[in-house]
């Protein structure tokens, strides 16, 4: 239920959440949504914002359905479907599983340029979604985000240099992996990406799981081609990388289905593929790994929490996704 | 060979080849122009190709001096590269690219001393790659403008590339940094739509504007030092700048020239055919027709006409052979009579001995009827009555003999004849038949020496003739008379002219023969008859028909009286 006062709010926030300064919002009475403690979460913000606003530098869908894992799920959409996420736990970002009271967010209004997810639970704030796919992430830090998620160097690099941000590393979420018929030569690959990275360990899970393996590749002569999927920056470096290194010839982005058929066919060099890093149930949204393929991991990466001084609380989940959780203790 | 045939010939030859020799002329010196207006155009190109190149080259030269020297006053770089320093190769890797686009270049790399890529502007990971070559290559090369195919993340990439080189702590690095080149480049230096350029590698080929070189005349060639940085090791080579011509436009005007040659070579033929046809027409016709009128003489046969009023040649030879036929036609009449008189000679001869064969039973019985008389007068009248027979026989044998010469000649009997006379009692015997018979009588005119019956019956055959040929009630015929000038003679025209049905080349041909007719029941000697009358009469006779108009009979007769 959304109260007159809130109302006004959510309007001035679909209308210059983008450009206005932080708001000054009154505070309201409080009350912990929670009495266990949260480890993951960060320090506790006051007064109590009635309203957060989040940037959302990347395309979301307001009504799709989360697929937990699915690397073609951009951090933003991650970041919107877990406020949403009607499950009736979390694991933490130390793997310990919690119940929560799910779901903690509904969208209560949506536009072009914003969306508004009202609160469940009490002591939560408004959430208003500022949807700028293609702008400089930069950019809504600047025209008054209170939270925004990324992986871009420049943009963390940034929000470091601001007084009233601070930079939370999440969770290492992410790995990319060669799949190719051969073994490869991975050295520089760390610093060939421009993100948050660390070498890489062995993904057993993917590299094991039988239900994430496909029909082996036929023996028909690999082409000259490093495919990685298409808007992932990371992947392309580490395609580029490949080439350099000799592993083909050129580097192609395809679109993530696209990707997943060239996987399969096997029809060329290299297939730079991005995976979570833990495991996750079934492997629906992932593509499959060809029976007898080799899989080089590559780098680790994770993305980053900007978050504006007193506005905001969150707190991580183990896949490096972030819940905005009550201002207050515990 | 006819002589249309000749005409033809000469005319063909006399236009075509002074029209070939335009032709030619004009195609010869068109290319030629053409060719040198090329000749200049592809100079200018040859030279703005090579000046665009220097100039790129230049920049290329400006643009790596200066990030030589950047990157040689860097901190970041020495604290990177002296050993001990402070190691962000992040910075250094994504140096290149910034580097690269500060300087409008499309590559850019630099490399240490032993060839390790420190920095990639164009592949910003191919860092610590080995690539001593290409820096050597460059080098020892010196070329104002080197081409090198380089490797990019996407694919190649052709640069115009130079390299410079810098120290930092004693230590030497180098700057390699070039200008793309595609179509696009190639594109700006070609402005003549007529030209185009082909930049021929060993590895490939671009081509802007023009023809393919393999379709059009490649007309200037300029050489470049190449390098082919794609492989393991660069290896060195050389490229080709083709200067194109499009082959298009000079062919198009050669075509264009061939094409309205054919037409003119096809106009001239058609004017040469149809002005032999119409010389040929003025002369061979005309020479054909007297050679037909020529090939109709005989001595039965000298009323052919050749009168003309044409001033030429040709008249002049009618002329000539008309009054060779009138000599001729004089000379058969004077023929004819001598051999008339010849004949009335053999005639009388055969008269005198026929009558002397008749008149000599009856001598003898006359002698014998005398003796009879003066020795036995008694019996005179008993022998008389016995030599009766004879006489009346000898006399049946004159009379019959009589009656059969005088079959034999008509004799004519010329005197002076009226021919509107004769003219009228033609009409007056035509007066109740069905066809009008008009008359158009020249007024005073002369008399001819003539048998009237003759002349009777020439016209009354004409005039039959023409009654007979009309096919419709409302046809006419018009006898007409009139006073001529021949030369210094004079003479009367008698005309009959129908509206009929005409006659034929052929029919004409038969027309005065003997026993040709086209009616039923007709002797065919009318016309024949006329024809000869003519002739005896000293006139001509000549026809005018057309087939389905109809027909006019014109026969001249000498007036009495002989000159005007």
């Amino acid at each position: 239920m959304i109260t007159p006062r809130r109302a006004s709010l959510l309007a001035a926030a679909l209308l210059g959440a983008a450009c206005a300064p932080a708001p000054a919002s009154t505070p309201m009475a409080v009350t912990p949504a929670a009495a266990v403690a949260d480890p993951c979460a960060t320090a506790p913000v006051t007064p109590a914002p009635d309203t957060v606003r989040i940037g959302l530098a990347e395309p979301v869908d307001p009504v799709g359905s989360p697929a937990r894992g699915d690397p073609a799920l951009g951090d933003a959409e991650r970041l919107l479907q877990r406020q949403l996420d009607p499950a009736p736990f979390r694991v933490r970002c130390h793997g310990d599983s919690v119940p929560v009271a799910a779901p903690a967010f509904r969208i209560e209004a949506a536009t072009t340029g914003a969306l508004i997810a009202t609160p469940l639970v009490q002591d939560l704030p408004v959430l208003a979604f500022r949807r700028a796919p293609g702008i400089d992430p930069r950019d809504l830090l600047d025209q008054g985000a209170d939270l925004l998620v990324t992986r871009d160097p420049a943009t963390i690099d940034y929000a470091a240099r601001l007084a009233d941000f601070r930079v939370v590393e999440l969770p290492w979420d992410r790995i990319y992996v060669a799949v190719t018929r051969r073994p490869v030569v991975a050295a520089g690959t760390r610093e060939a990406v421009r993100a948050d990275a660390r070498p890489a360990s062995v993904v057993a899970w993917w590299d094991g799981d039988t239900a994430c393996t496909g029909p082996a590749w036929s023996d028909r002569p690999a082409g000259r081609r490093v495919v990685y999927p298409a808007g992932d920056p990371t992947a392309h470096d580490l395609a580029t990388r490949l080439v350099a290194t000799g592993t083909g010839a050129a580097a192609v982005a395809l679109a993530p289905g696209e990707l997943a058929a060239a996987l399969a066919g096997g029809s060329d060099a290299a297939y730079v593929v991005p995976l979570p890093l833990r495991r996750v149930p079934g492997c629906d949204a992932l593509p499959r790994r060809p029976a007898g393929a080799v899989v080089t991991p590559l780098v680790e990466t994770r993305a980053h929490a900007l978050m504006r001084n007193h506005t905001v609380r969150i707190s991580a989940d183990a896949d490096g996704t972030v819940r905005i959780v009550a201002p207050g203790p515990p | 060979m006819t002589f249309r045939t000749r005409v033809f010939l000469a005319f063909a030859a006399g236009l075509l080849l002074p029209l070939a020799l335009v032709m030619y002329g004009m195609r010869h010196e068109m290319t030629a122009r053409l060719t040198a207006e090329y000749e200049r155009r592809v100079s200018a190109l040859a030279d703005l190709v090579q000046q665009t190149f220097a100039a790129d080259a230049a920049r290329v030269d400006s643009s790596v001096a200066t990030i030589a020297a950047r990157l040689a006053a860097d901190n970041r770089f020495r604290a990177i590269v002296v050993p001990g320093g402070d190691i962000d190769r992040g910075w250094l890797l994504d140096y290149g690219a910034g580097a690269m686009r500060a300087g409008g270049l499309v590559v850019l790399r630099v490399q240490d001393s032993a060839g390790r890529v420190l920095s990639s502007g164009h592949f910003r990971n191919e860092f610590d790659r080995r690539d001593d070559a290409l820096p050597q290559l460059l080098a020892r090369d010196g070329s104002p403008s080197p081409l090198v195919r380089m490797r990019t993340a996407e694919g190649n990439v052709l640069a115009l590339t130079r390299v410079d080189s810098f120290a930092v702590a004693g230590r030497r690095f180098v700057v390699l940094g070039g200008r793309r080149v595609d179509q696009d480049y190639l594109q700006r230096a070609v402005t003549d739509p007529d030209l185009g350029l082909t930049l021929v590698t060993p590895d490939d080929t671009l081509r802007v504007g023009g023809d393919s070189a393999a379709t059009a005349g490649v007309v200037r060639q300029l050489t470049l030092p190449y390098v082919d940085d794609t492989r393991d090791t660069a290896v060195a080579g050389s490229a080709r700048i083709m200067i194109t011509r499009r082959s298009g436009a000079l062919d198009a005007l050669r075509r264009g020239v061939d094409r309205w040659f054919i037409a003119a070579t096809a106009a001239t033929l058609l004017l040469a055919v149809l002005v032999a046809a119409w010389l040929s027409a003025q002369v061979a016709r005309p020479i054909a027709e007297l050679a037909r009128k020529t090939a109709a003489l005989d001595l039965e046969r000298l009323d052919q006409d050749f009168a003309t009023e044409r001033p030429d040649e040709v008249g002049a030879l009618s002329r000539v052979l008309s009054a060779m036929t009138t000599r001729l036609r004089l000379g058969a009449a004077r023929l004819r009579e001598a051999e008339r008189r010849a004949t009335v000679g053999d005639v009388a001869r055969q008269v005198n001995h026929d009558v002397k064969n008749g008149l000599a039973p009856i001598k003898h019985v006359l002698r014998h009827l005398g003796e009879v008389a003066e020795r036995e007068p008694d019996r005179l009248a008993a022998v008389f009555e016995e030599r009766r027979g004879t006489l009346d026989s000898s006399v049946d044998y004159l009379e019959t003999l009589a009656r059969n010469y005088a079959r034999l000649s008509p004799a004519t009997d010329r005197d002076r004849c009226d021919v509107n006379a004769v003219v009228r009692q033609v009409l007056h015997g035509t007066a109740g038949r069905r066809t009008a018979v008009r008359s158009l009588l020249a007024d005073a005119l002369p008399p001819i020496r003539s048998d009237g019956v003759a002349l009777r019956r020439i016209l009354e055959n004409l005039v039959g003739n023409a009654m007979d040929s009309l096919t419709t009630d409302d046809g006419t015929v018009t006898i007409s008379t009139e006073l001529i000038e021949q030369g210094s003679a004079r003479a009367v025209r008698l005309a009959v002219a129908d509206t009929g049905r005409g006659m034929t080349r052929e029919e004409l041909d038969l027309a005065f023969g003997d026993f040709y007719t086209t009616k039923p029941g007709g002797t065919g000697l009318g016309l024949s008859v006329v024809r000869r009358l003519v002739a005896d009469l000293g006139g001509t006779l000549r026809v005018t028909t057309e087939p389905g108009t109809g027909s006019r009979f014109v026969v001249d007769l000498p007036a009495d009286g002989g000159s005007a």
